[in-house]
């Protein structure tokens, strides 16, 4: 349904010269004149019809054999667990694309550069990507996606983010983010914490990361309407291994309830913490936890809860297959990360499929019709997309015992 | 200090958190240290020593399900460690020395290549977990917690303290007092005067490397355990620590190390106390460079104490 429109369009430009022709010629008295007109118009729709044909056959096939794709991201550093995850959605969703023939005579290829959670070396690698990659998948940190978006915006290259929450990445239309805003799911996991009758909250969280600090505001400001006192914060950075002074200005407020906004190692190191110091509240927390407590199988953070757009097998038939899929390959349950680069692809392919060309604007202005439309992803089956950002309701996510299982 | 930190028991967890936290400092810049005060090699690749050690425990413990307790995760990880310290010196530090025209050359080539060295340790243990933290025992040592005025310490924080103090003072004393450290003294002064006398360069740096490959071992374990898990960049957020304790104590001077590496732990713990933790490294790392600005050569260095 997608590509009638661009194959409707040559056959309109064909017929009015070839209408226009037989009349004129009906016009004619003078046989040599009418010879050289009718010679003319032979000719001319010999040459419109090859046009013609050019064109269609062009537009059916006008995306190339191999569409090159690249995803800059933090394979090493502090944040790599998420690129990592995000590098395997991808592969995942690029070897469907290509096995299915979903782009017909097209497969894409995908190139992984490492920008170590550098965002220098991000806005490096994102100016190199500039003319050699159709579309770029940027990094998932939000430092590196800001110093990346303005590079990517000026070029006019296609691109989408997964994650990245923080404003300064959506500043053109050429840039979608297939990752609501982790923003928008405070007040989901506030309404759980109301329910648990806890009175008051203090927050840990990493000061370097922008989109957790803007949560960390979030749960100061919305206190009086989910019923609780804000008690304060004790911030880190995320190169901090021994939090154990933070945590101990944490627990100094003495809260009925903790938020933990942090990433990687510090997760398994604030549960083992918390549990050291008999702390048998609610925790609330982001969905980045799940990464930090996944490889140490964490049971002293049994209880945590935070709101996520995914979690294994998900709540859709192509989500239960993407993850049994993923399990097959990897040898390991996907992540919401994971999940998240795989719609990205499949939501770039349709762009290009719905485009049926490579050129820039034409891919921009696919990604945005993809998005109203509605896309049908493993995340959900009617995710919109407005002005390049993805939005959902979420689920309440507990980790219970090494995993995380939908609650609400 | 205790002023400063806030309320009730607050004050004396804090300065708990201080005391573990400084002689994790302490055992790992000893490791840095001691090759660099007495050998005079800067060995960067430090931090992904105690890397590798954390993460051969991991594979041997949660990857290949040997069931390893705490006491023997450090015995494997301190083996780790000076086999891999060895093997730097042998095939890398060793060579370098050997074809280098001149000492200044051998030191600047023995840090670019440590740098080298550095990475591939870290690139394997990335490939293997993906970045994700990793335990380094199948199940978090469940250390008994001693209730102290309100505050709370466990025996895994005991046992950083005692070990890392005690290694740190005991090495001190055998390179002040025994016949090796002496060795190691005459070597860092005048190498070539050193081999004169008849003291091997050779054997000394495969004792000062082994010595500082065992304790990057330990440290990995230890702080491993105590983090509850350990992640690939864990060695590389410590290096930078280690170097400035270093520098602040004054090459060469392993006390000065000791009274670095406990200034930079209550540094950071009375920032994090009081102010956002945003402010913790740049208000720690202003007072090293005040320090140094006072003291160039750091707290005890050359200037009051020659080597150690």
């Amino acid at each position: 349904m997608l590509d009638s429109p661009t194959a409707t369009k040559p056959q309109s430009s064909v017929s009015p010269t070839a209408l226009a022709v037989p009349a004129r010629n009906r016009k004619s008295k003078s046989l040599p004149l009418g010879f050289i007109a009718g010679v003319i118009a032979v000719l001319l729709l010999a040459a419109c019809s090859s046009s013609a044909s050019n064109s269609t056959s062009s537009s059916s096939s006008s995306l190339p054999k191999a569409i090159k794709l690249v995803n800059i991201d933090g394979l090493t550093g502090a944040g790599a667990a998420y690129a990592t995850y995000i590098k395997q959605g991808m592969q995942l969703a690029v070897d469907d694309i290509n096995s299915s023939h979903y782009l017909t005579h097209s497969s894409l290829s995908m190139t992984f550069e490492d920008s170590t959670g550098s965002p220098s070396t991000a806005a490096s690698l994102a100016s190199q990507a500039v003319g050699k990659y159709t579309v770029v998948f940027g990094p998932n940190d939000s430092g590196s996606a800001v110093a990346v978006a303005p590079i990517l915006a000026r070029n006019n290259v296609p691109t989408v983010f997964t994650q990245a929450g923080s404003p300064g990445v959506l500043i053109a239309k050429n840039i979608v983010r297939l990752t609501p805003l982790q923003t928008s799911f405070v007040p989901k996991t506030l309404q759980y914490l109301e329910s648990t009758k806890a009175k008051s909250l203090a927050v840990i969280y990493d000061s370097d990361y922008p989109t957790l600090m803007d949560e960390a505001n979030d749960m100061k400001s919305m206190a009086s309407k989910y019923n609780y006192k804000y008690l304060g914060s004790a911030a880190v950075l995320s190169t901090t291994s021994d939090i154990s002074s933070a945590v101990s200005k944490l627990l100094a407020f003495h809260p009925a309830a903790i938020a933990v906004l942090l990433v990687g190692a510090q997760n398994s190191s604030l549960g083992s913490l918390l549990s050291q110091a008999n702390f048998h509240g609610p925790v609330i927390s982001a969905e980045g936890a799940l990464a930090g407590l996944l490889g140490s199988k964490n049971s002293e953070a049994n209880g945590w809860t935070w709101t996520a757009d995914w979690n294994p097998p998900g709540t859709n038939q192509k989500s239960k297959i993407f993850t049994s899929q993923f399990e097959a390959k990897f040898h390991a349950t996907p992540t919401l990360w994971s999940a998240e680069a795989y719609d990205a692809v499949y939501y770039a392919a349709a762009a290009l499929k719905a485009a049926n060309s490579t050129v820039a604007a034409k891919v921009d202005a696919a990604l945005a019709t993809v998005g109203a439309n509605g896309f049908n992803g493993i995340l959900g089956s009617h995710l919109l997309v407005r002005n390049g950002q993805e939005y959902s309701n979420g689920f309440l996510v507990r980790w219970e015992n090494g995993g995380g299982t939908i609650v609400g | 200090m205790v002023g400063l930190l806030g309320r009730d028991f607050e004050k004396l967890q804090q300065v708990i958190n201080a005391a573990v936290l400084g002689s994790i400092y302490s055992l790992f810049a000893f490791g840095i240290g001691l090759p660099w005060g007495t050998m005079n090699v800067l060995n960067l690749a430090h931090g992904s020593i105690f890397l590798l050690c954390g993460f051969i425990c991991y594979v041997l413990s949660v990857k290949a399900r040997v069931p390893l307790n705490l006491p023997e995760a450090a015995a494997v990880a301190i083996a780790v460690g000076v086999c891999a310290d060895w093997l730097i010196e042998l095939i890398v530090f060793r060579q370098i020395r050997r074809r280098s025209s001149n000492d200044g050359e051998a030191q600047l080539l023995m840090v670019i290549g440590s740098v080298g060295i550095a990475g591939i340790p870290i690139a394997i243990a990335n490939n293997v977990t993906g970045g994700v933290p990793f335990m380094i025992l199948q199940q978090p040592t469940h250390s008994r917690e001693h209730e102290l005025f309100g505050a709370s310490i466990s025996n895994l924080e005991i046992s950083i303290i005692a070990l890392s103090v005690g290694i740190v003072v005991a090495a001190a004393l055998w390179v002040r007092f025994s016949r090796h450290g002496r060795g190691l003294r005459a070597i860092a002064v005048d190498p070539e005067i050193a081999s004169l006398m008849g003291i091997s360069r050779s054997r000394a740096s495969a004792i000062v490397m082994g010595i500082s490959g065992g304790t990057a071992g330990l440290a990995g374990v230890l702080f491993g355990e105590y983090l509850a898990s350990l992640q690939s960049t864990s060695g590389e957020d410590l290096l930078l620590k280690g170097f400035a304790v270093v520098v602040v104590g004054g090459v060469g001077s392993l006390w000065g190390l000791l009274v670095g590496a406990f200034a930079l732990a209550v540094g950071e713990v009375v920032v994090t106390a009081t102010t956002s933790g945003v402010w913790t490294d740049g208000v720690s790392f202003a007072l090293i460079i005040v320090i140094l600005l006072l003291r160039p050569n750091g707290i005890f260095g050359r200037a009051t104490v020659d080597r150690t």
